[in-house]
């Protein structure tokens, strides 16, 4: 599943949905807000999603993760709003039958959301606030890509 | 004519103070004369048009696609989602 929400992330929540007794590893990846970028003290964040393209990109994610490992169960979950210092932005839980699919996926996931989901994000410094600068997104999850 | 919506986000949206707008543009009208397009009609944007990505109608769009009646087109900033 997949979800992008206004409101709190809740990880105990996600992982009560990677419940299977055929699953023996689960990665669940936390992104949250860090207090520094570039040597300044960061005090807050915004993040700002195209919200329906966002939910399309983020669905062929959990797609295209599916298609490479043999994911029994996850979740893909991108907060939007203000955060404070330490709010989850990104929760991504897998749960496969053995620990290193489950590893291998979850980092192609967050790295694949990295890439080419249509979120933004604004810090907030004690003196003022800036877009951060961000990458050149990619217009398709990448094919035959294991890493 | 045809008449297409403009959606811009981030740094775009705060710079135009604008989060959609229509904007009517001739037939066979491509991306990239969108882009000179946008950049007539909200001068603030045209140092920042070079970096921007585009998305037709909820996907990411090249350069030379061509737009159609009712298409939405968002201007897309370097994201940093995640």
């Amino acid at each position: 599943m997949i979800e992008l929400t206004n409101e709190s992330i809740n990880s105990e929540a996600i992982l009560a949905k990677m419940e299977d007794h055929a699953t023996g590893g689960v990665v669940l990846f936390l992104g949250r807000v860090r207090d520094h970028a570039e040597g300044r003290q960061v005090e807050r964040m915004d993040y700002e999603a195209y919200s329906e393209m966002a939910r399309v990109k983020l669905q062929e994610i959990e797609n295209q993760t599916r298609a490479k490992w043999p994911v029994r169960k996850m979740a893909i979950v991108h907060r939007t709003g203000t955060l404070k210092l330490g709010e989850v932005s990104v929760a991504i839980a897998v749960a496969c039958g053995h620990r290193g699919e489950a590893f291998e996926a979850c980092r192609y996931a967050i790295d694949t959301l990295k890439e080419t989901v249509p979120i933004w994000k604004k810090e907030h410094f004690a003196d003022g606030a800036a877009w951060v600068k961000g990458v050149q997104p990619k217009s398709k999850c990448q094919e035959g890509d294991s890493k | 004519m045809l008449t297409i919506t403009l959606r811009f986000f981030g740094q775009l949206r705060e710079l135009t103070n604008t989060e959609e707008t229509p904007i009517q543009v001739k037939e066979g009208t491509r991306i990239e004369d969108l882009i000179w397009l946008v950049g007539e009609r909200f001068p603030v944007t045209k140092e920042h048009l070079k970096i921007v990505s585009f998305s037709i109608d909820n996907e990411y769009a090249a350069k030379d696609a061509v737009l159609r009646e009712g298409n939405v087109v968002g201007l897309l900033p370097p994201i940093s989602g995640g």
